[in-house]
């Protein structure tokens, strides 16, 4: 099937009524998410994940990934209206957004910040199906060492663009993959750290880390910080139509910020956080009028905005090419496809057309209801803040410990997300990013199994890691990306004292 | 202070689970076994959390911090919600869903919020039982139920 062909077949799949409804409900659950604080778009992608199972994969996807998507939008809305980010990669918007609320421009930041999302998630659509074709077809090459190296790599990227230090993010990929070894080994049917439970031979359940570490802490430090009361900007219909100096100003830097997110997206890391950030560097630095940036420039809105989409885009790619996630809203969306029956990789795009199709076309149609929903609604959203942040957090308690019960009827996954939300909340505290540990758990038993495969390949040589050209490449890449920056530190220092002698 | 135990903690958790890896076949290098990957694993987490220690330690020997305290409400907030997570797992699964969903929402609305004790008895009841006909009516979730709903 042909690109054009392929997105016509996806968006047969994505405009069924059943998908529409979905990709719609998913949308607006992503906009409250990205609205309210304390929920964020990977808990409720957690916590909904159980409820998909009744439906198809290629709906159960197309509702999370709308979570995924709409939440970008949904934290731009209360940066701009109460400096209220409702999740990380929403922050950087809060800085001029809010400024420019305050000078009674609420309205054009909503008004660019949502067609900014508009185009950098149009934009994302085309390139998921430039990157992941080519992709998925350069992936049918790679063997087991090949994929060892990829998850390799990948573990070391995100360890140095997680925020904190390395070793801390180190800290957190030898935890993830230890929790990965739990259960019964798939080779031997050897049962590890199990202390004879049945239920912990399955191995722990992604989903209860995921909703610990991410959900149950994030309502812990919403406790610790006590009530607050949001104070909400109004803003008319009529106000959310920017200028034409306004458009003229949010053009390149939405189109910049388009592509600076989408290739931050398929770095393995914070993505979304991570392209905010570049974005909002370079606007400031192509800036004829640097000095307006935190006094509210529209360009400070309209780049960051862009670029959280363009990531959610780019971070489908290796998803959906190679079934490997770097990021964990990505890690769920593996989860999902894997409860569904169906093997991420390579051979998505062949095999499960309507999955891989359908998904790339309904993040248009998703797209598109964003806009249409997100402007006229937008005080209908914020009202949302208005309820209670200790009711909310109770309910969001009470909905993650059902959810966590309801995966396999089980305890056990109720309190590994009760452990894993203390957890959490205790790395919250020591500052240290709880991503790395959740992609090695995902990992960690593809990295298990390629590392084996490879040795029994090579008769137990590790060299052949290093004679095949691809896997070559992959492990200097991370070799790289993890010695380089200290290398290049220690290099600058020597050279330094020599100049200053000089 | 806490820093440097939670160093020490995280060293004796690498070091237990390094000793609960090596009983598991490890195989050879041509033929892994088992405990392969968990050896490698545990040698990787006890290195990463020995350097983390020392690093821990020397800091705050150049340093002097001993890290910042936590107000007596706040903390009293984070525990009272820690308290009732760890009660809602403990008497789910002997007092049922709704008794134990009321209780916990109960519990939370007035320890973070306070409020009045009937608007909240009638949040938390109508709570666990709007949430229970969800889960265990509409979606077939098999809720541990008290014998009152037998």
């Amino acid at each position: 099937m042909g690109t054009v062909e392929g997105l016509l077949y996806g968006f047969g799949v994505a405009l069924t009524p059943v998908n529409l409804f979905a990709c719609f409900i998913g949308v607006i659950i992503g906009t409250i998410v990205g609205i309210l604080p304390g929920i964020g778009p990977v808990g409720a992608m957690a916590l909904l994940l159980p409820s998909t199972f009744a439906l198809s994969p290629a709906t159960a996807l197309i509702m999370l990934a709308g979570i995924y998507y709409g939440s970008m939008y949904g934290g731009s809305t209360t940066s701009i209206l109460v400096n209220v980010p409702g999740e990380a990669a929403s922050v950087v918007t809060a800085i001029d957004g809010y400024q420019m609320a305050r000078k009674g421009r609420a309205g054009a930041a909503l008004a660019v910040s949502a067609m900014g999302s508009f185009v950098a998630g149009s934009g994302g659509v085309v390139g998921i199906v430039l990157f992941s074709s080519w992709l998925a077809d350069l992936a049918l090459q790679f063997g087991p060492p090949e994929y060892f190296a990829l998850t390799v790599m990948g573990l070391a990227i995100l360890s140095r663009l997680s925020g904190g230090s390395v070793l801390m993010a180190f800290l957190m990929v030898g935890l993830g993959l230890a929790i990965g070894t739990v259960g019964m080994e798939p080779i031997s049917g050897v049962r590890r750290f199990t202390f004879g439970s049945v239920q912990l031979s399955q191995g722990i359940e992604l989903v209860p880390v995921i909703m610990g570490l991410y959900g149950v802490a994030e309502v812990l430090v919403l406790a610790e910080e006590g009530v607050k009361k949001a104070v909400i900007e109004r803003v008319r219909f009529r106000e959310l139509f920017p200028t034409r100096t306004e458009w003229r100003m949010s053009s390149w830097p939405i189109a910049r910020g388009s592509v600076v997110g989408f290739l931050t997206g398929l770095i393995p890391g914070p993505a979304t956080v991570l392209a905010t950030f570049i974005s909002y560097t370079i606007e400031r630095r192509v800036s004829k009028t640097p000095e307006r940036f935190g006094t509210g420039a529209i360009e400070g809105v309209a780049g960051p905005e862009s670029a959280n989409n363009g990531a959610t885009a780019g971070a489908m790619v290796p998803l959906l090419s190679l079934g490997i996630p770097f990021a964990p809203a990505t890690a769920i969306l593996l989860g999902a496809l894997v409860i569904h029956g169906i093997q991420p990789g390579p051979l998505l795009i062949a095999n499960q057309p309507e999955v891989f199709w359908g998904v790339v076309a309904s993040m248009y149609v998703g797209n598109v209801l964003l806009l249409i929903l997100n402007l006229p609604l937008v005080g209908l959203f914020v009202s949302i803040l208005r309820i209670p942040q200790h009711i909310l957090s109770t309910f969001v308690l009470l909905l993650r410990l059902v959810g966590a019960f309801s995966l396999n009827n089980s305890m056990l996954d109720v309190w590994v997300l009760v452990a894993t939300g203390l957890l959490g909340y205790a790395f919250r505290k020591m500052r240290i990013d709880p991503a790395p540990l959740i992609v090695a758990v995902v990992l960690g038993p593809i990295m298990e199994k390629t590392l084996r495969q490879t040795l029994f390949m090579a008769h137990g040589d590790w060299r052949l890691l290093m004679f095949r050209p691809l896997s070559l490449v992959l492990l200097l890449i991370g070799a790289l990306v993890l010695a380089g920056p200290p290398l290049l530190a220690g290099l600058r220092r020597r050279a330094a004292p020599a100049s200053a002698a000089a | 202070m806490t820093r440097r135990v939670a160093a020490l903690a995280w060293l004796g958790a690498s070091g237990l689970y390094l000793a609960g890896a090596a009983t598991f076949p490890f195989g050879s290098g041509a033929r892994p076994g088992a405990g392969f990957f968990p050896v490698a694993v545990g040698v990787l987490l006890c290195l990463v959390c020995a350097l983390f220690a020392v690093h821990t330690f020397r800091q705050a020997s150049e340093d002097g911090r001993s890290g910042g305290t936590m107000p007596a409400d706040d903390r009293a907030r984070v525990l009272a919600t820690v308290a009732g997570l760890i009660a809602f797992c403990l008497i789910l699964p002997y007092a049922g869903y709704p008794l134990a969903a009321a209780v916990f929402v109960a519990w939370l609305l007035r320890r973070l919020g306070g409020g009045r004790w009937v608007v909240t008895a009638v949040i938390a009841v109508v709570s666990a039982l709007v949430s229970y006909y969800v889960f265990a009516v509409l979606l077939a979730v098999p809720l541990p139920r008290s014998a009152l709903f037998d």
